[in-house]
């Protein structure tokens, strides 16, 4: 999963070498893939860094609110296909972190910076997983929008982060199968089932919606993250294809799209119906109402429903790991410490 | 609320640092089927190259079918700089390609941006040669060759059991495709299903 067009992105490219900024430049307007060894302004190579580490931050942190369901699953075969997923996601973090590594920063100061709260990852993981439903939310809604995300992104500049891309598009169209699969199996189910999956639905509507960012700022095309193709696509275009597509597919499976107010454990205490997500006949794109985006700023600032958690568990596994990573570095044979 | 996430961690030192810099970076070739070319698949990093192989099965080789795996050190490649276009097949001039000398893989890539592939293999005294008679075998239409000594690619084992052989279908787009459209079909008319599927990933699906 991504959120990689999310972190903001003050770059200055007016300190680089002019000439070479140029060549640099209409190489990617002419649509060639810039490759590792191939001069980069170094605003470009810090900010790659930090796009990729951030989906790399994201994949592993994304692995924990679904990974807490693996032992849950109701049946055999969505164990099977939860445990493969939370597998894949990590994975992916695997793969980006060494892209990132690539860049200049070594893997381990990622991983201690994400403990640590100096780098982020993506706002929507802050956010609980208290039913089934919520998987079955998480894997349509969120993997849903991380394609679109993530396949414009595989039309960037970077060669190796395209690459990885394609290959972790792959498997997000299984995780985004499977949940869709979730989702039309909870809807056709029992009273109780479909309250349930509306619940969820009514949890993670909102967080979808703010998955690709805040609005775009004016003349966003000619800033360096798109005219450099770091991303190809504005926040804003994607959100409303997102809309465009999952509203009316939620509609038609007979959930109700709210806006809500949560208490501080995320949890829904009041909705009401969005009267604005109607489809607009004429240019048929479909309304929504903005999200809370001082929720959004408030849960990056590290105050949403789980961020301690999440990233205490991430901290209370990377220590516990430490042992199995000096072994392996060091050929040595010491023992786990006792739990 | 589930018992992990009500857990109280605390911790009463500070991050300590772990050492990676033992750890090499290995690249990682999939085999979908018997005799099919060995296709690019990522990279990892392992403390040698016998890790790095039974990383690569744990992970790439759980990606997809796959019924074979190369994995080489990240610095035993020679290859062309990435051209824009295509290769400069002059490059290729004076190639000799002898059955006693050593035997390297080759790999091309045909656009830049693309995934590198197995193209064949050739014999060559130096890396230098090597990639002269890369070029002139493999090298058109692409935009990079990349030439591996033979020896210093580390391979899984013929008949090596990686994708397993049970039911796997769980873990790929495909295997929901079919009850999903059946679901889809009792609330939605075909036309509709047809609209909302079209931002699927084609391929994969």
């Amino acid at each position: 999963m991504s959120g990689a067009s999310n972190p903001v992105m003050n770059i200055d490219p007016s300190q680089e070498d002019q000439a070479k900024l140029a060549e640099f430049e209409q190489k990617i307007a002419d649509g060639l893939l810039i490759e590792q060894g191939d001069w980069m302004p170094e605003a470009y190579r810090v900010g790659m860094l930090r796009m990729a580490e951030h989906h790399a931050n994201s994949e592993i942190i994304g692995a924990l609110p679904e990974g807490e369901w693996i032992t849950r699953a109701p049946s055999l075969r969505r164990k099977l296909g939860l445990t493969a997923k939370v597998q894949d996601e990590v994975g992916h973090g695997q793969m980006l972190y060494r892209v990132s590594q690539d860049l200049g920063k070594p893997r381990d100061e990622m991983l201690r910076d994400l403990c640590t709260g100096k780098t982020k990852y993506h706002n929507c993981f802050n956010y609980p997983a208290p039913t089934w439903g919520d998987i079955a939310m998480i894997q349509w809604l969120i993997d849903g929008a991380a394609i679109m995300n993530q396949k414009t992104l595989a039309d960037g500049a970077f060669g190796p982060y395209v690459r990885t891309m394609h290959r972790i598009n792959m498997e997000e169209a299984f995780h985004f199968k499977s949940g869709e699969d979730m989702v039309l199996t909870l809807m056709s189910g029992t009273k109780s089932q479909k309250a349930m999956t509306q619940e969820a639905f009514d949890r993670w509507w909102g967080p979808s919606v703010m998955f690709f960012g805040p609005h775009d700022k004016p003349g966003c095309k000619d800033l360096p993250p798109m005219k450099w193709r770091m991303k190809t696509e504005t926040n804003d275009s994607l959100r409303q294809r997102f809309v465009d597509r999952f509203a009316p597919a939620a509609i038609d499976l007979g959930l109700v799209i709210h806006i809500c107010e949560k208490d501080d454990e995320g949890m829904v205490t009041s909705k009401r119906v969005d009267e604005q997500c109607v489809e607009d006949k004429e240019t048929g794109h479909w309304g929504f109402t903005d999200p809370d985006w001082d929720e959004f700023f408030r849960v990056i600032r590290g105050n949403g429903p789980c961020n301690a958690h999440r990233l205490a568990l991430r901290r209370f596994s990377y220590e516990q790991g430490a042992w199995v990573r000096h072994a392996i570095a060091s050929g040595s044979t010491s023992l786990p410490p006792a739990a | 609320m589930s018992k992990i996430r009500q857990r109280h961690f605390t911790f009463d030192q500070d991050l300590v640092p772990s050492r990676d810099e033992a750890l090499k970076s290995y690249i990682v070739y999939t085999s979908k089927k018997d005799g099919a070319p060995h296709r690019y698949a990522g990279y990892l990093n392992a403390p040698d190259i016998n890790m790095a192989v039974e990383y690569a099965c744990e992970h790439y080789g759980q990606d997809e079918i796959c019924v074979n795996i190369w994995v080489h050190d990240v610095e035993v490649i020679h290859q062309t700089p990435c051209a824009e276009v295509t290769i400069d097949m002059d490059l290729a001039r004076d190639a000799q390609d002898r059955d006693e000398h050593p035997k390297w893989v080759v790999f091309t890539q045909r656009r830049r941006g693309d995934i590198h592939i197995e193209a064949g293999a050739i014999h060559a005294p130096d890396s230098e040669n090597a990639l002269r008679v890369a070029i002139a075998r493999h090298g058109k239409e692409t935009v990079q060759v990349r030439v591996v000594p033979w020896d210093q690619i580390e391979s899984t084992k013929p008949n090596q059991l990686i994708w397993r052989t049970h039911d796997q279908t769980y873990r790929l787009a495909r295997g929901y495709s079919k009850s999903v459209r059946a679901k889809w079909a009792a609330v939605r008319d075909a036309a509709d299903l047809n609209e909302y599927t079209k931002d699927d990933i084609q391929n994969h699906f």
